[in-house]
């Protein structure tokens, strides 16, 4: 109760300085706006619905091209990519003339190769200066071999036992076959590089999300700001010179950020919302409780952050660099897409890649999964504990 | 006992702010800590609360060791600390109504503690202004209010009245006085003497982070042996004035030059009265009379050799 009670005066203070707050709320809008109009081209030209054309020129003919007809055409990945058959010279032709802009090549030999155990790979042609979908067709290819080649075993075994069994090979069926367990791994992938819902977002919905999970972060700076004020006020001594012990204090900091985070959210929400009609998802219920998750990583790293560092103006100013590194790195910037590999895996490390992965995932129609919200609320907690935990040790030691 | 600090010592990096100080208060008494800047007055409340760790001893609050028992330790003391620790973009009562949950008050009984210690400290009419628009002796009796919220059974006061104006000074003053007067201890350090004397049954004035002396102000004054010192302007010096001057029991010392005496006294009212029927039967006028007592500044130049303000 005290610490909800430290919260709500903090809140209080906050709100009679609301000017202050206001470039929380002022900064993500406009950047959404600018961002999303800059880069709606990046996205998808029909922002609602992200399909684009490729070409596909099978010079194989062989078994696993069907296969890779037949994975193309699974709904997933129809929704995504109009297939069109061409020769490789005419592909050429077409991105020189712009009207292309990726092409997938399956090479002469591709199929026999992979059932020889060599290493094999699907080519990808593209138009200059294109990054986004060449980049999603080439993730498909990546997955695509990867998965032939590693169960090139199973897949020969079949292959052979077909041929033993009758006369004729029914490469359709082998087909069904990688395609069944193929369907899991676009899912994974699909998941994991989160490329073909984000095509479905549109522009603005994806810089709405990422806006809002940096400039959250950025409000976090509140907690630091006021822990930072209670101790040079002396507001500090005065608490723990009564009945409260510190733990409350650490919980109330924390209750502070989550609640200027979670109004924070839903003004920005409301906002996006009604200026830029952007959907947020469904589920209104779902995405502020995604919200108030994401307010949670928040809060916690806010703490740790005023346990670990000097309470000053330094110390604000190294959690506005680290909002901006999280920015970055985390995809609130550049879409992760166009980052290399290595980069992308090291976005896991900011809580902005969580933040967006969980929202573009519910604006994309998916439900609120435990996969979304559970990185967020293991970095708010684990943060929260560490931090506490020196607070209170610093306490006590004075 | 009410408050028992025993052989409390802190130290930073290698210097001794506080060098094994014990005191004890009893019920309703006023104590306080009289010393000059940087004395340690400061860090000895802050290791009262359990601000600053002691570097050792340990500190007794109505029977409970801060240390095991903090939480009640803590609830039975008001904290007055030598800054204004209010949030100044609250009002008032918000101000005091937050300070009284965090002593665990609620409810209506809440409400009619801020409206209690808002009456006694003569802001009533101010309850809805927000700190920031008060002047710094309005903040002070704010500051104190929000130490008297949970009726504590000892209210600690670190240098209350500084940078004050003379007006609030004396109202905040007046206002300690009374609600020791009403039973309530009261634990007020200052390097004013004038406000220890004034306010305080018993003093341990403080130089170095050690107590130098304590007692009751008489007590105090005698370590300085002679008390008082008259200085009086008389119409002439008639032969054998002197001598019968210094027959009086009630005198210490006497000194003559031109139409000036100078006496030195136990008691300073005593010796006058039986000065003024000596010069009355010597038909001598008294022209002036000044009497100089000694005072706390008096026994703490004569403990230290310093002046207890520079
Ligand atoms: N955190 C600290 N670190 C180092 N030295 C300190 C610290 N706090 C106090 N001191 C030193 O301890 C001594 C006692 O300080 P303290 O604040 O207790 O004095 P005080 O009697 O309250 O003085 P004042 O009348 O100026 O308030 C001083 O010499 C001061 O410089
Ligand atoms: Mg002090």
């Amino acid at each position: 109760m005290k610490a909800l009670h430290i919260a709500i005066k903090d809140l209080l203070i906050t709100l009679r300085d609301w000017q202050g707050m206001l470039i929380f709320l002022v900064m993500p809008m406009v950047l959404t706006a600018i961002l999303g109009a800059a880069m709606n081209s990046n996205f998808t030209d029909a922002p609602s619905l992200g399909q684009f054309e490729m070409a596909l020129i099978d010079e194989d003919d062989g078994e696993l091209a069907v296969a890779l007809r037949a994975v193309l055409d699974t709904p997933l990945l129809k929704s995504l990519i109009r297939v069109i058959e061409m020769t490789e010279a005419e592909a050429i032709d077409r991105i020189a003339a712009g009207k292309l802009q990726v092409a997938l090549v399956v090479p002469q030999g591709f199929t026999s190769s992979v059932y020889a155990g060599n290493d094999a790979s699907l080519m990808v042609l593209k138009e200059a200066g294109s990054s986004l979908r060449p980049m999603v067709v080439q993730g498909i290819a990546n997955s695509f071999v990867e998965y032939v080649s590693a169960g090139r075993i199973a897949a020969s075994l079949a292959v052979r036992q077909a041929m033993l069994g009758s006369s004729n090979i029914d490469p359709m069926q082998t087909a069904g076959h990688i395609v069944e367990q193929l369907h899991a791994l676009i899912l994974q992938f699909r998941e994991e590089v989160a490329e073909p819902h984000r095509s479905l977002i549109s522009a603005f919905q994806y810089y709405a999300a990422a806006m809002a999970v940096m400039f959250m972060m950025s409000a976090g700076g509140v907690g630091l700001e006021s822990i930072a004020v209670e101790k040079r006020n002396l507001t500090w001594e005065r608490l723990m010179a009564s009945p409260t012990s510190p733990v409350y204090m650490i919980l109330g900091k924390f209750l502070t950020v989550l609640l200027v985070n979670s109004l924070q959210f839903m003004v920005l929400m409301l906002g996006t919302t009604l200026l830029y009609k952007v959907s947020w998802g469904d589920n209104m219920l779902m995405v502020v409780a995604a919200g108030v998750c994401y307010a949670v990583a928040v809060s916690g790293l806010s703490l740790l952050v005023a346990a670990l560092l000097p309470l000053s103006k330094a110390g604000l100013g190294v959690w506005e660099i680290g909002v901006q590194a999280c920015a970055a790195l985390g995809g609130s910037m550049v879409p992760l897409i166009i980052f290399p590999k290595v980069l992308q895996q090291m976005a896991r490390l900011s809580p902005n890649f969580w933040g967006i992965r969980m929202f573009t995932a519910l604006m994309g129609g998916e439900t609120l999964q435990l996969t979304h919200v559970l990185p967020l609320l293991a970095i708010g907690t684990v943060a929260l504990c560490i931090g506490a935990g020196h607070l209170v040790f610093k306490q006590r030691s004075a | 006992m009410i408050l028992e600090v025993k052989n409390l010592s802190k130290s930073f990096k290698d210097k001794k702010a506080v060098d094994q100080i014990s005191f004890g208060v009893k019920e309703g008494e006023a104590y306080g800590l009289l010393g000059p800047n940087g004395a340690g007055k400061s860090t000895t409340i802050g290791m009262i609360f359990g601000l600053l760790k002691p570097t050792t001893g340990e500190v007794v609050v109505n029977g409970f060791p801060l240390i095991k028992q903090p939480e009640q330790a803590k609830s039975c003391m008001g904290y007055v600390p030598q800054e204004i620790a209010l949030y100044p973009e609250l009002t008032a009562t918000e101000n005091l109504t937050y300070w009284g949950r965090m002593y665990g008050l609620g409810g209506a009984k809440l409400a009619q503690r801020v409206a209690e210690v808002l009456q006694i400290v003569g802001l009533s009419d101010r309850a809805k202004s927000t700190i920031e628009t008060f002047s710094g002796g309005m903040k002070r009796r704010v500051n104190i209010a929000a130490a008297l919220l949970h009726e504590p059974k000892v209210l600690i006061m670190d240098e209350p009245t500084v940078g004050v104006d003379p007006q609030s000074r004396n109202h905040i003053l007046e206002t300690v006085k009374k609600l020791n007067a009403a039973g309530l201890t009261i634990v007020y350090t200052s390097h004013y003497m004038e406000e220890v004397e004034f306010l305080c049954t018993r003093i341990g004035i403080i130089d170095h982070g050690k107590i130098i002396a304590e007692g009751t102000v008489p007590e105090l004054r005698r370590i300085v042996g002679e008390v008082a010192t008259l200085v009086l302007q008389v119409s002439s010096l008639p032969e054998g004035l002197l001598a019968t001057l210094h027959g009086l029991s009630e005198l210490n010392t006497v000194a003559a030059t031109l139409e000036v005496l100078q006496i030195t006294a136990g008691d300073a009212a005593q010796a006058l009265a039986a000065v003024t029927q000596v010069l009355a039967d010597y038909r001598v006028k008294l022209r002036s009379v000044d009497i100089k007592e000694a005072n706390l500044e008096a026994v703490f130049l004569h403990l230290t050799g310093r002046a207890l303000r520079d």
